[in-house]
Formats: structure tokens, sequence, C-alpha cells
């Protein structure tokens, strides 16, 4: 359902009321039609006035019609008006462009259909000759003697049915204008499933130089073509496919209505080149008509070895075009099928454009962070207050008779040959290891303490026979977003979060239209893993494009002696991370490693006091702080201060992190200053603005003087 | 040629007059206007050689720097201002790892007999 608007009626008296009915403007912007399908607008007005009630209903097609489409970009909307003197305005339908960060209206339009007047009237405007609205005007105020003005006597209610934009305001519309087609704000009929967020771009331009496209009509009426461009913003999928055996017919299709962009169902027309003059004579067309252009020399045709001429239709868009119905219509079942989408015959440039917001083709569906379900289980964990670690604190240095220190010396003399005393390790991974090892290992109910075998009788182990094993955290492709050096470092970066990993600056030359497997090793001694990436990954195989080091095993204390490591890990990793940051703390870090091994601290690092004391007690030596600080080492080149159970609270999912260094475009930048281009050629083969590098002027008639004005005024840059 | 004086007799829309075209010198001039003593104008003409040779030069070889009909997309555009504020867009992709309470997670290594 559309929305509804009351606007003010000069004395506030009356009611008018303006809402949308029936369907819905269905989001897609589109640049004003020519001929073939014509925008439509349905107006049903009922008023009262002095008891009388009357009504009228307009039910019409507009058509619109501007030379040189393909400069500008046009979008036909309207917008209610406010009440003016005892007339309503109602509704402006205007199409226009951005010209100088304003809404240029232009061209002509006209309209036919039914019309019924007995309380209103339309008005068409010409400001000068290149510029025309439309006023539909309620109530009937002219110059007849039938003049109904708006007062507290009237009551109107107008609903409007329309495929194109129509706002509350022209504040809205001139936004909407402005924004080229993607500001909704202020929109009373565009319909409820229309997400402005899921807007793409999608557009076809035509290519100077070669062949081309362009709207047939106004080339057979006035001789001159008139080469169009496309633009427009859908929240569907749109893709051509092609219709005749000749290459030139290409019907649209879309997942969402797209109403017309002017060449649906309607014939393209092309021209072609030669020699860089454009030439007319030759049509070629949809309905399956083509001359002989083999006589002529042309840009785009292309002979293979049978025989056959094939021609191609250059232009350049984002819109995949497949051979046939089938593909398109698969296409638009599955427009996230990277298979599918290989069929269209563009791909290998609309792969670029395939989704120009969207590198990644994934969803913004937010950072989703992970839990940590690791647990100790030869260990447990509480959680004090300051009050609770001085307690334990003052228990723990209390050597006197019948003091814990006797208890917990009794208790140090039991490790002693202890089958606990084999376990190596126990590690943790985030990944259910019987799959990701599944060709290597053999399950088992029972486990061997040194020559001691356990028997498991409530649960079965897997032993690991060839620690060989990957996971796959899944696959991307990058897509360049606007096709040109912004795409590019320094202009464009991109990260990767790889979880256990790290955040890594990738290279994204090295990226584009790759599909990309990211691949995850691990090794079952330390709990360290490799994060691959590989193109063109299988199962044996694929281009390693990159690889990066992380910790995904989270090493579990079994011991004393393990629990003072990992507690070592925990302080030291944290101070460590500090110290590589932070050089002014150095001192501090290396201050508090001392205590911690000297098993003695301060009340403001409870952490390193409890391990200090632990390793001391259990014999740890210098040497087990030294592999651990070599582990700590190890950790901080991938994930800097964090420990691998930390890293469980991280994102569990690769995260990409694209910066764009946004420019600020000017509409007129072609127009009046070109681009970089480094083409050479004949001066005479280029046009509009144009700025010299080098030239071999040649121009006998001239001065030497003159040479140098020719010469210096062709380097600083002139329009032809 | 390249600059030429006249005098001529004065005329009331002088100032609409800067702009010339001599065919016996197939050259166009900018045109500069003093009034002489209220009766007379002098034109002072330089020639605009861009414009009156171009049929003569247009065939010369060229490199373009710049161009509004042979772009280069691939050429880096110094002209256009970056705006200080990046553009951030954040993607996570593809399946995630997945630490539970429950599964095989765990590797115990044990010495001994294996």
């Amino acid at each position: 359902m559309g929305k509804t608007v009351i606007l003010p009626t000069g004395d506030g008296s009356a009611v008018m009321t303006v809402k949308a009915v029936g369907t819905n403007w269905n989001g897609v912007s589109v640049p004003i039609r020519t001929t073939g399908t014509p925008h439509n607008l349905t107006l049903t007005a009922t008023q009262t006035r002095s008891g009388n009630t009357k009504s009228c209903k307009m039910d019409i097609s507009i058509w619109t019609e501007r030379s040189a489409m393909d400069e500008y970009d046009y979008y036909i909307a309207g917008y209610c008006n406010p009440h003016s003197g005892n007339h309503y305005q109602l509704i402006t339908i205007s199409y226009a462009r951005i010209l100088n960060d304003y809404p240029y209206q232009g061209g002509r339009m006209w309209w036919e259909g039914i019309y019924e007047r007995p309380i209103g009237t339309t008005y068409t405007t010409y400001t000068d000759e290149d510029m025309s609205l439309y006023w539909f005007q309620f109530p009937y105020y002219g110059t007849s003697s039938t003049s109904y003005g708006m007062n507290s006597d009237t009551d109107a209610t107008f609903e409007i049915e329309a495929d194109f934009p129509i706002f509350d305001s022209e504040e809205h519309w001139r936004a909407y204008i402005l924004s080229g087609g993607t500001d909704t704000t202020g929109c009373i009929n565009i319909g409820e499933d229309f997400d402005i967020d899921d807007t793409k771009l999608y557009y076809i331009y035509n290519k100077k130089g070669q062949a081309n496209i362009f709207y047939g009509n106004v080339k057979e009426t006035s001789g001159s073509p008139v080469w169009r461009s496309m633009k427009f913003y859908a929240n569907g999928r749109p893709c051509f496919y092609m219709t005749d055996d000749t290459g030139f017919g290409m019907t649209l299709m879309a997942s969402r209505v797209v109403s017309s962009i002017g060449v649906a169902g309607q014939p393209y027309y092309l021209d072609y080149i030669d020699e860089s003059e454009w030439r007319e004579g030759e049509l070629y067309y949809t309905d399956g008509f083509y001359g002989d252009i083999d006589k002529y020399k042309t840009a785009f045709a292309k002979i293979p070895t049978n025989g056959v001429y094939t021609y191609g239709l250059t232009c350049d868009t984002n819109i995949p075009v497949f051979a046939n119905q089938d593909d398109a219509e698969e296409y638009l079942e599955n427009p996230d099928d990277e298979d599918v989408l290989e069929k269209a015959l563009n791909y290998g440039d609309i792969s670029q454009f395939y989704n120009p917001t969207n590198p990644t083709g994934y969803p913004d569906t937010g950072t989703e962070f992970g839990q940590v379900y690791t647990r100790g289980f030869f260990s447990r964990q509480y959680i004090l207050n300051q009050t609770g670690l001085a307690e334990i604190s003052n228990q723990l240095f209390s050597v006197g008779t019948g003091s814990v220190w006797e208890t917990l010396k009794k208790g140090v003399e039991l490790y002693g040959d202890s089958p606990s005393e084999c376990v190596q390790s126990c590690i943790y991974y985030p990944v259910p290891l019987d799959s990701m090892f599944s060709g290597g290992i053999g399950s088992t109910n029972s486990v061997f303490f040194g020559s001691y075998q356990m028997v498991l009788e409530n649960s079965i182990a897997y032993q690991i026979h060839f620690p060989n094993g990957h996971f796959d955290l899944g696959s991307f492709t990058l897509r360049r977003r606007y096709n040109n050096w912004r795409d590019y470092e320094p202009y464009c970066r991109c990260y990767l979060y790889l979880p256990y990993c790290g955040t890594f600056q990738l290279d994204l030359a090295r990226y584009y239209n790759k599909v990309t497997t990211i691949r995850y090793f691990v090794d079952t001694r330390s709990g360290s893993c490799i994060a691959c990436l590989i193109s063109g990954a299988s199962s044996t195989g694929g281009h390693l494009l990159d690889y990066f080091n992380g910790q995904m095993g989270v090493q579990m204390p079994i011991t004393m002696t393990d629990f003072s490591r990992y507690a070592n890990n925990q302080i030291n990793t944290l101070l460590g991370g500090i110290q590589g940051e932070k050089p002014i703390l150095q001192n501090m870090t290396s201050t508090l490693g001392m205590l911690s091994q000297a098993g003695t601290g301060g009340a403001g690092v409870p952490m390193a006091v409890g391990a200090g004391v632990i390793a001391t007690m259990a014999n740890a030596s210098k040497t087990m702080y030294d592999l651990t600080q070599n582990n700590i080492n190890s950790y901080n080149k991938t994930v800097g201060g964090s420990t691998s159970m930390l890293n469980e609270y991280l994102p569990q999912r690769a995260t990409f992190l694209f910066e764009y260094q946004e420019t600020i475009d000017s509409p007129n930048e072609l127009l009046l200053q070109g681009l970089p281009s480094n083409a050479s050629g004949m001066l005479s083969n280029f046009s509009g603005y144009l700025e010299v590098e080098s030239i071999n002027l040649v121009c006998p008639i001239a001065t030497e003087n003159e040479k140098r004005s020719i010469i210096n005024q062709l380097k600083a840059g002139v329009i032809l | 040629m390249e600059n030429v004086v006249m005098t001529i007799p004065y005329f009331a829309n002088y100032s609409l007059c800067n702009y010339a075209y001599i065919p016996e010198y197939h050259r166009y001039y900018y045109v500069t206007v003093d009034v002489l003593n209220g009766l007379r104008l002098r034109l002072n003409m330089k020639s605009d050689a861009l414009s009156s040779f171009y049929s003569y030069y247009k065939s010369s070889q060229i490199i373009a720097g710049r161009s509004s009909s042979h772009p280069n997309d691939n050429l880096v555009d110094n002209k256009i201002p970056f705006s200080p504020q990046p553009t951030f867009e954040f993607r996570q992709i593809g399946t995630a790892f997945t630490p539970t309470a429950t599964g095989y997670h765990y590797i115990l290594t044990l010495g001994g007999k294996g």
C-alpha cells in the first residue's frame, strides 16, 4: 500500500488528501523514455464542494523526448505542490538531470489517454525550448466562468497510481534527482518490499569510436543518431539474452520488474564505424533483419574460421548477456551462483562490475562474534576479588608450622612417577577434528599413559595415524568497484581478518576476479596453524597466493608445570604485546617479568604473582620460562597480545575490510577537463576536451610564433 | 600578419566587435578597440592561430595527456580531489569455525606406548 499525504490548503480549513493506490512504483529509477513503452499515470480526483461531489479520472501515458540523451541522466518523477492561491496545483510531473548541483528539467513531454476534466485541467509550461513540465492542477481554475477555489467548503481526495516515483514535496523530488535516482525519501508510492540498501547500479554505456547502440525512432525522424546510454538503479537482477543468431537482438529480463529502460522489446539499432566516421544507411535491429555489411570495413565485424560473419555489440554494461533465454532464466533463479554467471557471453567484462557496491558478493550481515567453549579438565578456575587474592597471598607466604606451605610440600612429593607425567599436551581446536583428519585416524577405546593402558568405558577416542587434514573456511571472488585506477592501492585497500591468525593487508591486484579459497592447516603438536589463500583450489592443488601463520590450538594446563606455563603465557603475552607497540612500557615489562620469575610481586599484578609463585613451587626452571617466552613471541607475530583462547571471542568467520578513498567528482569533469588518456593519433580523431602531451605540429602556413602559440594552447588544454 | 592594426571610422556598436576574420590573411583575430578622438576607431588585432589553422594542423600526430574522447581508465587522474573521509565496507564471508563444548575438539598427546 502506498502512503497518504495531507497537504496544506492555504486557509488550513480544507481537507486535501493525496494517497498512492494500486500498483506502487517498483523502486527502479530509470532514465526517461522516448517512444516504446510509455510511463503510466492514473489520477482519480474526488471533490466535494457545497454538498456537491464531482470526480474525474485521468489515465494517461506519458512520453518524453530529448536529444543527446547519452550525455546526461534524466529521471522522471512527480511531486505534490503546496497550495497556491485559490487553486491547488496538485502534482508536477517532470524529468530532470543534475546540472550545476541543481535539478535541471529538460526536453519535451507529451501524453495521451483518457482525461475527464470536470474539476481539473493540465498546464504545460515552457520556460524555454529546453525546459518543460506538466502541472496537473486541481480543482479546475482557469479563465472560464467555472472556477473553484480551495477553501473550507472544499473537501478533496486524490488517488495516484504511477510507475514512476511521486514525492510529497518538491524538496524530496529535488533530492531524488540530485542523488541520481537513489534517494527515495518522501516517496509516497514506493513498494514496501523495496529495500534501498539492496539497490545496485546497472548501466549500458555507449563506447565512443566503436559500433554502438542508439534509439531508432529518433534516427528515423531526425536523421541524426541519438546514442543511448542507460543507467538505472534496481534491487533486482536484470540480464539480457540474445534473441536471434545475428547477435543483434537482445531482450531484457529481470528478477524484479524493470518497467522499461527503453529497450525491452524494442529494437536496438546499430550503426557502424568506418575510418572513425559515423556513416548512415545501414540499420540492424532485433526483428531479425540485417543488411549485408561485409562490404564495409567495420570496427566490430569478426570473421570466424567457417567464414560466417558475426557482429559484436560494443557497449559497456554490467548487465550479463546470455546466449539464450534458458541461460538467462537460470541466472535469474540463481543470481548468486558464479557458475551460472560464467555462462554470460560478456562474463569477462561484467565480472568486474557484477556488484559494484559489494566486492565480495556476500551480504552485509554485521560482525558475528564467537564464544569460548574451551574447558580445562585438569584444573579449576576461580573468580576472586582483591580481598580474596590478598587472603590467598597471605596464606601462601605463611611459613609457620601447620601452614599451607607444609601441605603443599607434601603434594609436590606426590607427583613422582605419576602417569600424568606422560601427558605432553592437551590442545583444544575450534574445529571438529574427527572430520578434519578423517583420512588418517582410527577409533579406539583405550589410551596409553606410557606403558599403562587406560580403557575408556564411556567414550571412544580417535588415534591419529597421519595428522594430514585441512579445513576450508570458504571462498571469495573480489570484484572491482570502479573499474578504473581507483580499484588499486593506495586508493583502495583491502584487509582480511583471518580467525586465529590476525588481520592482513592483501594485494588487491593479485585477487581480483579469482575464485580464492581460505584453507587452514594445523600442527597437532603445537597448535599453530597456517591459513592459505589458494586460487583455483582443489583437494590436490591450486595456486598459493598468500599464507599467514597463526595459533589455533589452546594449550590446556594438565600439570602444575603446565599451568605455570599457561599462566605465564597469559601474563607475558599481554605484556609482550604491549611492549611491541608501546616502547615506553619496556622497563615496566622487564620489571614485571623478573617479579614473575622470582615468585614475588605487587598487588597491582595479581596474575603475575600467582603464576610466579606456582612456577617456583613446581620447580619450574628458567628454561621453562624461556620456552614460554618463545611461544609468546610466536603468538605476537600473528595475533598480537591475544592468546588463542581469547581468539575464540573474536569473529569466527573471515572478515574483509575495504577502505576506499572517495573522490569528489564533478559531473562535468569529462566534458571540461577530460580524463587521463595517453592515446596517440591524429589530432582530428580527438573531440571534446584535449590536453596534448606532445605533438608533431605540421602547419607550414603559420609563423613560428603562431606555431608556439598553437602548441602552448594545445598543451594547456582546449575544447575541440 | 600575426598582429594587425586598423583605423576605421567611428561607429556606435564598436564594443560588440571582438573577433574578426581576414580572408586575405587566412586568419581569425582577437580584436580590441581604442577610440581615437571620438571620431575614429583603432582595431588592435592579434591572430588566433589555434582556430585559423586547424584545418592545416589537424592531421598532426599527437599524444594526448587528457582527453574527453579517448580516456584511459587505468591511468591515475591526479586532478580529482579526494575526500578526507574514506568509505569502509565490512564483509564476513564463508563458513565459520565452530568452537563448541561438544564434539571432538581436543588432541591429547601422551608419551609412551602408542
